[in-house]
């Protein structure tokens, strides 16, 4: 058996796991070694659809979400690349009156975070949304000029900017096991080859809950299966990413190069790595989007797909240490919204991890916060309808 | 899905026969394009009709009226675009964001992309609807007319689906075509389900369920074995000036040849492989067709025209539209039609069905090996071979081998692929407008893997979904010394309007 030392192992060479090998990179000469299981970016990097959105529906989710826009937005100048960031604007539409009176309420939220969110109601909507015309009337929206990147493409600045700092990514090379020696973390076994490190990073995406279980913990991440496809490219007829209130109800977008990317979830999607898309998605998303843009239905579908999220009960993610396994770091959970944070959560791990203090955004993240629940309610169906829990102290109700 | 029964009374047909070649642009060099196919599949030729609707002009009946290409200035863009080494604007135009955002808005605008269609005036889609069967054949020519004959005399359900009329490629071959409607009345007597019209779009749930799309809607067909009849597609390398309008296809050929397209053109070129050279050379005499010189990769047959055998390509030439061909040795033929009869087998579903891609042949084309998911056959153009006189036995020989034994993959010999060098420059994936020099660029920076070169580069990402260059991908892989590969193949396996998806589902 080979042995090999590190500062650092990261497992999982998606936009978490390539990202913080950048951000300490940049701070100090740690020797880092990323493992990936397939190819950097396998799994939900470069499976997803690159919104960044800073509008969230609750205070702790939306003060990282303006933080990590805000890196987005400097991350092509950072990794020397253009990750073709592009504010493309968002629009979270509603159908109900009385989601409505919730809308109000998150925008006042965002209000206090110093947001500037637009609610437009009734027939202006589908002014602003000229998109929509044709199909189900929508009661309001609430808009905010959000923006879109490539995934593809802040993956490669990304792996570049990695590779040309003497990085190793290792591809193709699986995680075994989890080395643990007096109660702490103290390596990596992968195939025939072990690695001595100080410090293993789950950065493992919708894999993580199991990698946390080859470690001997019990979190309560699941993989939960999204489905999108894509068009041909039209010429650009819309800019505003549309996403209904409802999952169910499904989003889409028109991106950079013209294709019109779409998704409508299941009401009853069971929990698991399943990454092949079904055939039932194409019916159920052509129905749903038509439904409220049927201006669409003459477009070609040419591609579907599925992702992976790493859900977690109370939507939000695992960032630091793990307080029962001391050398094992988590940075995971993202509950769908990884692709968005985690270059500004790997850039404020770093800086704890390197200065040993916590930065004041990652306090709602601590990884330790299900100890002892680790059985709780994972109530998936519809996906927003899980902040009606977590959102009861934050001043908002969530309600259908 | 095919609107027109007769392939040469579409539009792309009567284009041709007028001479006009070039019917779209590519929509990020701007390059004019024309119809290569004529079959439904290259997406090269797609326009929008009077009334404001997108469609393939190989795929639509020309009613009288004939497209206008006018000049687009966006075209010295693309010319420019096409002379910037790899990854250029990626390096540029990073701060200020304002001026990043300005650029991304005009680089956005100066796409070549069709507008959006009106919204559709069609009745309501048809329902979706399940079935099961024991074997689905997909492709209703020949071979797979055959195999559904032979599979539903043992007692299997066997459904048969084929995208467009019964006969493949010999419903236009004066010699095969009276054998059809003999072959399909006793694959009908015999018991089959036999589907017109109907595209197999993919399979899915572990190669348990095929998707289709019939004349009354999307189908999904749970499916205990495969057979794949689907034929070859036309295949068109790369090099440099490939995606002149004026190349078509030497199926496309045989599909056009019997329409009068043809007649009164002067010079008319053939590169052809070994294999599909007898039959084309055999058809344009029948037809009265003059071809002007024939070349090809390998030997040739005998005829009156200049014979160029063990032909290298080198480029074609032309603005607008082809005027000539360099080969070596040979030197340069001018044409104005360039028939391209090389074939890559029908591979998407037998890699969607658990098989791995290699690259094999001269010029190189994708074949899959391995183990597949379910019993999993191919038979006719789709097993490499080409049509000749003893095709009907080879096809009755392989079944027999297969019914015998449905585990055994037959033990298919390969040519080990032959790489040429094509100029840097030459378009490798013609719906992304990617270039070889994008590809061998992406690999030496490391970005050496299937999945991360697709990603990378966009090379087969467009609406063909690789049909046009997966080859010529794995070609950039093999000589760059990596193992060529091809990334997971997945569903649509052709463009499906969403309209046509949207119809109830009761079992969703």
């Amino acid at each position: 058996m080979a042995h090999d030392r590190a500062d650092m192992v990261i497992i999982g060479a998606g936009i978490a796991g390539l990202a913080l090998a950048w951000e300490l990179h940049k701070r100090a000469p740690w020797r880092i070694i990323v493992l990936e299981r397939r190819f950097s970016g396998y799994g939900s990097s470069m499976r997803n659809i690159g919104r960044v959105r800073a509008m969230q529906l609750t205070p702790e989710l939306t003060r990282i979400a303006i933080a990590a826009q805000a890196k987005h937005a400097r991350l092509s100048w950072e990794l020397g690349r253009s990750t073709l960031f592009w504010r493309a604007g968002y629009a979270l539409v509603l159908y109900d009156e009385d989601e409505l009176e919730l809308a109000r309420g998150v925008r006042k939220m965002l209000y206090d975070l110093r947001l500037d969110v637009d609610l437009v109601e009734g027939r202006r909507t589908v002014e602003r949304l000229p998109v929509l015309e044709g199909g189900a009337t929508p009661v309001g929206a609430l808009i905010r000029s959000d923006a879109l990147v490539h995934h593809d493409a802040v993956m490669f600045a990304y792996r570049r900017a990695c590779l040309a700092a003497g990085i190793v990514i290792r591809e193709g090379v699986e995680a075994t096991a989890i080395l643990r020696a007096g109660g702490a973390a103290v390596g990596v076994a992968a195939g025939t080859n072990e690695i001595s490190t100080a410090l293993v990073v789950n950065a493992a995406g919708a894999w993580s809950g199991a990698l946390s279980a080859k470690a001997g913990l019990t979190v309560p991440n699941m993989p939960l299966r999204r489905e999108a496809l894509v068009t041909e490219p039209s010429r650009p007829f819309m800019r505003t990413m549309v996403s209904f209130y409802r999952p169910v109800e499904g989003w889409f977008h028109q991106t950079l190069r013209g294709e019109v990317v779409m998704g409508v979830a299941p009401p009853n999607e069971p929990f698991g790595t399943e990454l092949a898309a079904s055939a039932k998605s194409l019916g159920r998303t052509a129905r749903g989007i038509l439904a409220k843009a049927p201006r669409l239905g003459g477009l070609r579908v040419v591609r579907q797909w599925a992702g992976l999220y790493d859900v977690t009960p109370d939507r939000k993610p695992l960032v630091g240490p793990v307080a029962s396994l001391p050398g094992f770091v988590q940075l995971n959970g993202c509950n769908g919204r990884g692709f968005a944070l985690f270059p500004v959560l790997a850039e404020l791990l770093a800086q704890w991890l390197d200065e040993g203090r916590r930065p004041e955004l990652l306090a709602p993240f601590d990884p330790n916060r299900f100890v002892g629940r680790e059985g709780a309610d994972m109530a998936m169906g519809d996906y927003y309808a899980g902040y009606r829990k977590c959102a009861g102290g934050s001043g908002i109700t969530i309600a259908r | 899905m095919v609107d027109v029964d007769d392939p040469r009374q579409t539009l792309a047909a009567a284009a041709l026969a007028s001479g006009r070649l070039a019917l779209a642009r590519s929509f990020r060099l701007h390059r004019p394009r024309g119809a290569f196919c004529h079959a439904g599949w290259c997406q090269q030729c797609q326009l929008v009709l009077p009334d404001g609707v997108r469609a393939l002009a190989c795929q639509i009946p020309s009613m009288g009226w004939v497209p206008q290409m006018p000049r687009d200035p966006r075209r010295s863009v693309g010319w420019i675009a096409e002379y910037l080494p790899p990854w250029f604007w990626e390096r540029h135009q990073l701060r200020p964001e304002a001026w990043r955002q300005l650029c991304l808005e005009v680089m956005r605008r100066l796409s070549s992309a069709l507008p959006l269609p009106p919204k559709s005036t069609a009745a309501a889609s048809g329902a979706w609807t399940r079935e099961r069967c024991d074997t689905l054949v997909v492709g209703g020519g020949r071979a797979g007319l055959i195999a559904a004959r032979r599979l539903a005399e043992l007692g299997q359900k066997v459904v048969l689906l084929e995208a467009e009329r019964f006969g493949g490629v010999a419903r236009f071959l004066p010699e095969d075509s009276g054998k059809v409607e003999e072959l399909k009345a006793a694959a009908h007597r015999a018991g089959a389900v036999l589907q017109e019209n109907t595209v197999c779009l993919g399979l899915y749930d572990g190669a348990t369920i095929a998707l289709a799309l019939a004349p009354k809607g999307p189908q999904m067909i749970e499916l205990s074995a495969l057979v794949v009849a689907a034929g070859a597609y036309d295949r068109l390398p790369a090099f440099l000036g490939n995606d002149l309008p004026g190349i078509i296809g030497g199926r496309a050929f045989l599909r056009l040849a019997g329409a009068g397209v043809f007649t009164g053109r002067n010079r008319i070129g053939l590169y052809s492989d070994a294999a599909s050279a007898p039959r084309l050379v055999a058809t344009a005499a029948a037809r009265g067709i003059k071809l002007n010189w024939i070349a090809g990769p390998g030997a040739l047959p005998v005829t009156a025209s200049p014979t160029y055998p063990n032909a290298r390509l080198r480029r074609a030439c032309g603005r607008g539209r082809i005027t000539a061909l360099e080969i070596a040795p040979g030197g340069r033929l001018a044409c104005e039609l360039l028939i391209m009869s090389l074939s890559q087998p029908a591979y998407e579903l037998q890699m969607q069905a658990g098989r791995r891609a290699v690259l094999a042949g001269d010029p190189p084309c994708v074949r899959t090996i391995g183990p597949a998911l379910l019993p999993l056959l191919e038979v006719g153009e789709a097993d490499g071979t080409a049509g000749g006189s003893d095709f009907a036995q080879r096809v009755e020989a392989a079944l027999t081998a297969w019914i015998a034994d449905p585990q055994e993959t037959a033990g298919m010999i390969l040519d080990p692929p032959r790489l040429d060098e094509p100029d840097p420059r030459s378009i490798l994936c013609h719906c992304e407008d990617v270039r070889v020099a994008d590809c061998t660029g992406a690999i030496k920076d490391g970005f050496a893997d299937i999945e991360l070169l697709k990603r990378h580069t966009g090379a087969g990402t467009g609406p063909c979904q690789g049909k046009l260059c997966h080859p010529d991908l794995m070609a950039c892989l093999a000589r760059a010394a990596r193992s060529p590969a091809l990334p997971t193949q997945r569903p649509l396996l052709r463009p499906v309007r969403l309209d046509q998806l949207a119809g109830a589902d009761d079992g969703a």
